[in-house]
């Protein structure tokens, strides 16, 4: 499991190990069922202290992303099942969309030809996602 | 007393002086067992200072230093068995070999475990005949935290502990570190102004300016609770409306960055009642939130 | 209780375990000349040089036995010797971390006068072993109540150490009293200093775990005014050149401090000549020879003190070391060269003491006959001991640069020791060279050593001018300013007294002592291109 940290971004270090391992799954790199690295050993590899770890394992099990399994270890759940509320997913994807809407207007590419991306984007990673 | 609820280290109201220079005003800090702190501040702000309170080898001059609920000035031995400790300078006995180091450092500590401290010096690389002066300054720096380790001590204190090292040595002594904090569920006082390296490994940050204790808390929720807004104002003011919770203010005079802790609803809002406008609301770094805290001394 | 010997075990036993089996070596060679002289014909040629080798073994056995207990260590680099902090963060109670290593200490030397005591005794019949001990001990806890007073505070230490140790020596190694109460009435006023150190020790130690309670004395203030005069001497205007900044920044406090040290010391001198002198021994009391070495003993000595700690007197001396960060100025990149850094500068004060301050002292006090000449005699004889005294001393560089490299490499746990080592080994030479009846030879050594340093110094001088470093207001100013300095002499000398050979000598010794208070004038003119 390749995660990058960066001490730069304003998120905490848990945050971004979430968020890391949700693209990591949304991508298909990570399979259901399959586990994630024990807790000691990932806080080792990457240097960090191993209750950010634990944070960051707990999240990921609230947010559906995985189980953990009691003695054993964390594992990859199915698809999503619990979905943040729909004013906390806005409000998570709201600085993304604006970094792209500001991007594309720099670029002079107009909105029709964004959101044709996006579409695009979309087709290609859910089929991974569902697997 | 019930050793898994109580804080290992209590500072209350710790002042010190020395002539007319305030080294700690007033330092409230308890740290619970189990985890990393990691203490922060520019160079001078008192962070050597605090931790030779945790030692003993300063006497409160206001206040009182509880480690593992005992005194430390008047129950050294107490205190100093069950604590590892790491200074800046590395002090070691030149002439010495890292073998009989450990030897003698052995004596000191009943319950010490030489087999523990032999896997400890191996994961370590450090050569059991290797004399202390001939040591490079990463070997010093890991033979310095091999005597702290090697008598498993419950708290772990380190100042400066990677200053002047390599990354790579930095890296060895943070790994050594984290082993230490996923092994046992020691307690680490980590103090370094390597902001990175403090933002990876610890689980809580303190932070002192010029004395004083500014910051101090989970470091998730205090990376999650600061944000960093850019804003425009109507008009251009000498500083903008000062608004609850903000820490520092940087830029103008029409456009100013915003370092602010806790709900910003208000802040905005607040703005926006003003005329004027947020251009960027983003998670502020840990680097921002120190210089944040570090140019605003006396905050109420 | 375990756990603080194994403190002393380990730090000052196994650390120190090569000057421990020097010890033995020298008891060794003293028995063996003892019983060698015993059982000798009574005018066997070798007789005398026997006594004297016993001597200086006993000496030098009793400097290597305070170096492993002065609890200082070398920490590396250009810095002085200091205590070894390490100890304060070892559990162990704090009155058996000070005690401990203080008792062992105590009697170690103890036990050392005691099996020297037989040797002694042979030649020097009717020694007092229990006053001699006495001092000793004293001393060594004196010494040890020093370290745990300022044990955050090295040049303090070895300030107070410069003034302990020749009052110890003058005590221990001068003739004692006749009387038994005066000689255990001299031991009373040093063994209250001791108490008085023991007592402070005891609470800085408890107060702040040896921390750093001199932080706690609002001293800040005196000091600040010492170095950099009163809030008015603040500085407004820019600095002309690099060296007129440097000089303000570095030689300027030196200066002021040595300048207080300097004349404060000799006013005390002074007084005592004039007042205590005159009365008791009047013959002394204006030597003007002797008050004129004890003056430029003083200048470049004090200088040299100051200079260990803020370094810019020597900076000129191609041997002498000087702060570090003068290592970033141009001007003085050449004397980066000089490989003794300030603590070992201290030394070589120590050295002074040690060897000067004794037999000066106790010529003036006691009727004493040195090698058996009469008591009229006395302040010629005391000259040429003292003109030896310096010239060994005053080379104690040379003849100790080895051995500090040596000790450098190999990490000896005490430069002191190295420093004794040698001005032994010289005085065994010296002593053996039979320069009394033929005071030539003496400067035949001398005269050797002057050269050597003369190449040295003009090799470095010689490769700065080379490389730019320096100008050649450098030299000049330099040479101008000493001949200056050796004409006053001349002239002074031979108003005073004419008796040649030994003004000539004095001439030749102060030479070079008084060069180096000249230093920063010459650095001043070394303007850069």
């Amino acid at each position: 499991m390749e995660i990058r940290l960066s001490p730069s971004d304003g998120l905490p270090i848990y945050r971004q190990i979430v968020n890391q391992v949700k693209y990591l799954v949304a991508s298909g790199r990570l399979r259901t069922g399959q586990e994630l690295p024990p807790i000691r050993s990932l806080a080792e590899h990457l240097v960090i202290n191993p209750n950010t770890v634990v944070h960051a394992y707990a999240e990921l099990a609230k947010e559906g992303v995985a189980i953990s399994r009691h003695g054993s270890g964390t594992y990859v759940a199915g698809s999503s099942t619990k979905r943040p509320s729909p004013r906390a997913a806005t409000q998570r994807l709201a600085p993304k969309a604006d970094s792209l809407v500001t991007d594309a207007l720099h670029l002079n590419v107009g909105l029709e030809e964004v959101v044709e991306l996006v579409r695009e984007r979309h087709d290609l990673i859910k089929p991974k996602m569902k697997s | 007393m019930n050793a898994s609820v109580d804080p290992v280290i209590t500072l209350e109201h710790v002042s010190r002086r020395y002539g007319a220079k305030v080294a700690l005003g007033d330092v409230t800090l308890s740290i619970p067992r189990g985890g990393v702190l990691g203490l922060v501040g520019a160079n001078g702000a008192g962070k050597t200072t605090l931790i030779k309170h945790i030692l003993g080898l300063l006497r409160a001059q206001e206040g009182r230093v509880r480690i593992f609920g005992f005194n430390p000035v008047t129950e050294q031995v107490a205190v100093l068995q069950r604590l590892g400790y790491v200074s800046e300078d590395r002090d070691l006995p030149p002439w010495i070999t890292v073998g009989e180091l450990l030897r003698y450092i052995r004596s000191f500590y009943p319950a010490w475990d030489p087999d523990y401290a032999e896997r400890l010096r191996q994961q370590l690389q450090l050569v059991a005949t290797a004399r202390i002066r001939t040591l490079s300054k990463g070997e010093l720096a890991k033979a310095a935290l091999l005597v702290a380790l090697a008598h498993r001590p419950e708290l772990l204190v380190l100042d400066e502990p990677s200053s002047g090292l390599d990354p790579l040595v930095r890296r060895e002594l943070l790994e050594a570190v984290v082993r230490a904090v996923a092994e046992e569920g020691r307690t680490v006082l980590f103090s370094s102004h390597l902001l990175d390296e403090v933002a990876r490994v610890s689980d809580r940050v303190a932070m002192l300016t010029a004395g004083r204790l500014v910051l101090h808390g989970e470091l998730d929720a205090i990376m999650e609770s600061h944000r960093r807004i850019v804003v425009r104002l109507k008009q251009s003011e000498p500083a903008p409306p000062r608004l609850p919770g903000t820490i520092s203010l940087t830029g103008g005079p029409e456009e100013w960055t915003v370092i602010c802790d806790g709900n910003v609803d208000p802040f905005i809002r607040g703005l926006r009642q003003d005329g004027g406008e947020v251009l960027e609301d983003t998670d502020a770094t840990f680097e921002e939130i120190f210089h944040a805290y570090a140019a605003t001394p006396t905050r109420t | 209780m375990k756990m603080a010997l194994n403190v002393a075990v380990w730090e000052l036993l196994w650390k120190n375990r090569l000057v421990f089996a020097a010890l033995i070596a020298l008891l060794g060679l003293g028995g063996v000349m003892t019983f060698a002289a015993a059982h000798a014909a009574p005018d066997a040629y070798w007789l005398p040089r026997a006594r004297s080798i016993t001597m200086v073994s006993f000496l030098a056995s009793m400097f290597l036995g305070f170096a492993p207990f002065s609890l200082m260590e070398t920490p590396g680099g250009w810095r002085m010797n200091s205590m070894i902090t390490r100890w304060y963060v070892l559990p162990v109670r704090t009155g058996l971390l000070v005690f401990v290593p203080l008792l062992i200490a105590a009697l170690f030397i103890a036990l050392l006068v005691a099996v020297w005591m037989p040797v002694l005794n042979r030649i020097a019949p009717g020694l007092d072993g229990v006053h001699f001990t006495g001092v000793l001990v004293l001393g060594i806890v004196a010494v040890h109540a020093l370290a745990w007073t300022v044990p955050r505070k090295p040049s303090q230490f070895w300030i107070g150490a410069a003034v302990l140790l020749p009052v110890v020596l003058v005590l221990a190694l001068g003739p004692q009293d006749e009387d038994l109460h005066r000689r255990r009435g001299v031991l009373i006023p040093l063994a209250c200093i001791t108490l008085l150190l023991v007592a402070f020790a005891w609470y800085a130690a408890r107060r702040n775990r040896c921390g750093d309670w001199p932080g706690e004395l609002p001293l800040d203030r005196p000091w600040q005014f010492l170095r950099q005069g009163g809030a008015t001497s603040v500085r407004r205007r820019d600095f002309r050149s690099r060296t007129a900044a440097l000089l303000w920044s570095d030689s300027l406090p030196a200066f002021r401090l040595t300048a207080f040290g300097w004349l404060s010391l000799n006013l005390v001198l002074f007084l005592y000549f004039s007042l205590v002198m005159q009365r008791e021994r009047p013959e002394l009391a204006f030597s003007s020879r002797l008050l004129a070495f004890i003056v430029i003993d003083l200048l470049p000595m004090i200088g040299l003190l100051w200079l260990a700690v803020w370094g810019i007197f020597s900076g000129c001396e191609p041997s002498a070391g000087f702060r570090t960060r003068l290592s970033d100025f141009r001007a003085t990149l050449p004397i980066t060269s000089g490989i003794l850094a300030g603590h070992k500068l201290i030394i070589l004060f120590l050295g002074w003491c040690l060897v000067w301050m004794p037999p000066l002292m106790l010529s003036n006090w006691y009727d004493v006959d040195v090698n058996g000449v009469a008591a009229p005699e006395t302040a010629a004889r005391l000259h040429l001991i003292m003109a030896r005294f310096m010239a060994i001393s005053a080379y104690l560089m040379v003849g100790a640069l080895p051995l500090f490299l040596w000790g450098r490499l190999n990490g000896f746990p005490n430069l002191l020791l190295a420093a004794m080592c040698t001005w032994a080994f010289l005085w065994i030479l010296l002593a053996n060279l039979g320069t009394e009846g033929d005071p030539g030879r003496l400067w035949i050594l001398v005269a050797a050593l002057l050269v050597a340093k003369i190449v040295a110094a003009a090799a470095g001088l010689a490769s700065s001018l080379r490389s730019g470093h320096l100008t050649w207001r450098f030299p000049v100013i330099l040479f101008a300013g000493w001949s200056i300095i050796a004409a006053f002499l001349v002239w002074g000398l031979s108003t005073w007294q004419t008796d040649g050979p030994y003004a000539a000598a004095t001439l030749v010794l102060c030479l070079p002592l008084a060069r180096l208070a000249w230093c920063p004038f010459a650095i001043a003119a070394n303007r850069q291109r």
